[in-house]
């Protein structure tokens, strides 16, 4: 098995642990919250922000899974008529769009992050967590899409060269 | 060249990207952040791309759709879907079309559970359809009873559509899943007598099952019990406000792992499927959805919803009528885009519109996910189709769509019921205020 391979199976694994944990945390503190409001008056201290926040690494990691399995939506109505090599053309394009696209909010996320980062007092309402490694997670997971749109990248141009 | 040009021209070059085959939310993230960079600058434009998709990844009230997606892919890995075939098909099974007229109360049944359109044809149609086809149903309505069925998934609460039309115009998701109550209820029923119907006057497309006893009637029932217990308390909670949506996401995916552990219906490969699902259907919808943040950021800045309020306004035309112009523009959007993408793309234009004309918000959400139902069964698009089609392989797409027809003129006169009688979305949320 060659490095990049291991590389891809071992990110797509952390990806899913990643969001499977995510969402059980989610799960867990929602239900444990609305349990101790409604029968002990006693709900748990900032649940909003650990839902939102446990919704980021969920989102941030899934996006990039998402690519793996070649599932963001696309509308073929009239790619699908297009002729083999124009479609292949076209697919290349919007690859290099796409990278071009991830590399933008990779970058913005994390020049914010940066600033909370560096910035006393940019951290949450109610826990005062550091907004930070948030942020950080999300330009992570754009890490991880742009590394999956980028093998993408490569095995269309193969592809190209190869017709 | 104006603002307004601009936002025209933006919008037409993401149309354009998306038929060419560009991914949805990737195209509508670079046209929005081009835009914006031409509309102001290019700080303007980059602060737009860092700040919005991290607004919408954490925000509190868009966790509930991997939430609700969650309880949908347990109940979905359980196989709950087969339960509820069998506890309607005990109810009417044996009146003419009883089968297909089943599968739509299934499909209802599960819509309260799952937030997805596709889910729930995916999981009714695996059960139902080669169930009809043994019973020598007629393929047309039994893939298409599916197909219709499928698209009460977003009308009957939870529903997807509900929560990104809430969100991006600031409506009350809660009144917005009680809005969706009582058209649900109707709507299926509807269905349900359309097929009765057609039975009754041509025999041979939908034969009587055998009847079934009350002893089987009740075990029926018995399978079920728990997931319709939790339905309830899902529905009931919002409605009382003892929970907010997000909340109500998280018991319907602790409820229904609770529920399939109980009834030893969920295996750990299950769960881990079910995870699975939750997450490449997560990060499906929030890259669309990020990519229309970015892009209704360039359009809000076009200033295109507002002028084109005004000029709707200085027209003068009824306000009827320009909602019945509007569906028309999402009846012809919806057999060409995808429903997400085209709610996303358009609620930002039409939203302020229709509120200036006086409408309710959550009336005009009601009016917008029925017509998205029935984007999801028209051609080309049809996603619904696609899914049936998958599962009915040898069944061709022209029988389906066939199929469908009767349905959607169901449909589309339900729309008008709607128009005449708002009331009939607008009881249940007045009860809540």
């Amino acid at each position: 098995m060659s490095f990049w391979s291991k590389l891809d199976g071992l990110t797509t694994r952390v990806a899913i642990v990643v969001c499977g944990a995510s969402l059980v945390v989610m799960m867990g503190a929602v239900v444990a919250n609305v349990i101790g409001r409604i029968f002990f008056a006693l709900p748990i201290y900032g649940t909003v922000e650990i839902v939102s926040l446990g919704g980021v690494f969920l989102i941030s990691f899934a996006v990039g899974y998402t690519e793996r399995k070649q599932s963001h939506i696309v509308i073929r109505i009239l790619f699908s008529r297009f002729p083999q090599r124009l479609q292949s053309f076209f697919t290349t394009v919007f690859l290099f769009l796409s990278l071009g696209v991830i590399a933008l909010l990779a970058w913005g996320g994390f020049w914010i992050g940066l600033e909370d980062a560096t910035t006393p007092g940019a951290t949450t309402y109610v826990l005062h967590l550091n907004k930070a490694p948030f942020r950080f997670a999300w330009v992570l997971g754009c890490i991880i899409l742009f590394g999956f749109l980028f093998r993408h990248l490569l095995i269309a141009l193969n592809q190209v060269r190869k017709k | 060249m104006s603002s307004f040009t601009i936002g025209v021209i933006g919008i037409l070059v993401v149309l354009l990207l998306l038929f060419w085959g560009f991914p949805i939310g990737f195209s509508m993230a670079l046209v929005g952040y081009v835009g914006v960079w031409y509309l102001v600058n290019p700080t303007a434009a980059f602060h737009v791309v860092a700040t919005e998709p991290f607004n919408a990844i954490s925000s509190y009230d868009f966790q509930v759709i991997p939430l609700f997606l969650l309880a949908a892919s347990i109940c979905l890995s359980a196989g709950l879907g087969r339960s509820l075939l069998r506890l309607a098909y005990n109810l009417v099974g044996r009146l003419p079309g009883g089968l297909a007229m089943s599968t739509i109360g299934a499909c209802g049944l599960f819509a309260a559970i799952s937030s997805s359109s596709i889910a729930t044809a995916v999981t009714i149609g695996t059960a139902a359809i080669p169930e009809m086809r043994s019973y020598k149903y007629d393929s047309a309505l039994a893939t298409g009873c599916v197909a219709a069925g499928g698209t009460l998934g977003i009308l009957i609460p939870p529903s997807g559509i509900f929560i990104i039309y809430g969100i991006i115009t600031e409506t009350s998701i809660a009144e917005l899943f009680v809005a969706g109550i009582i058209p649900g209820i109707i709507l299926t029923l509807m269905f349900m007598s359309l097929i009765y119907i057609r039975a009754r006057l041509k025999p041979q497309i939908g034969p009587p099952g055998p009847a079934t006893s009350l002893k089987e009637k009740l075990v029926a029932f018995g399978e079920c019990a728990e997931i319709m217990l939790l339905i309830l308390l899902v529905l009931i909670g919002i409605i009382v406000g003892w929970f907010t949506p997000t909340e109500a996401g998280g018991i319907a995916a602790f409820g229904s792992i609770v529920v399939t552990l109980i009834r030893r219906r969920l295996s750990w490969q299950g769960f881990k499927d079910a995870i699975v699902d939750t997450v490449l259907n997560t990060g499906m919808i929030f890259m669309v959805l990020i990519g229309a943040l970015i892009m209704n950021t360039f359009i809000a800045m076009s200033t295109i919803p507002m002028e084109l309020a005004e000029i709707v306004t200085s027209f003068g035309l009824p306000p009827v009528l320009v909602v019945g112009l509007i569906i028309c523009v999402y009846l012809v959007l919806g057999c060409l885009i995808d429903t997400m993408s085209m709610i996303l793309l358009t609620i930002p234009i039409f939203f302020p519109v229709v509120t200036g004309l006086g409408f309710d918000p959550i009336w005009f959400g009601v009016i917008i996910v029925l017509v998205t139902e029935i984007a999801m069964i028209t051609p080309p698009i049809g996603m619904n189709v696609y899914v049936i089609s998958g599962v009915a392989k040898d069944v061709p797409m022209e029988v389906i769509f066939k199929g469908i027809l009767p349905f959607v003129v169901v449909e589309i006169a339900f729309v008008i019921l709607l128009i005449t009688f708002p009331q009939l979305a607008l009881f249940l949320p007045g009860l809540m205020k």
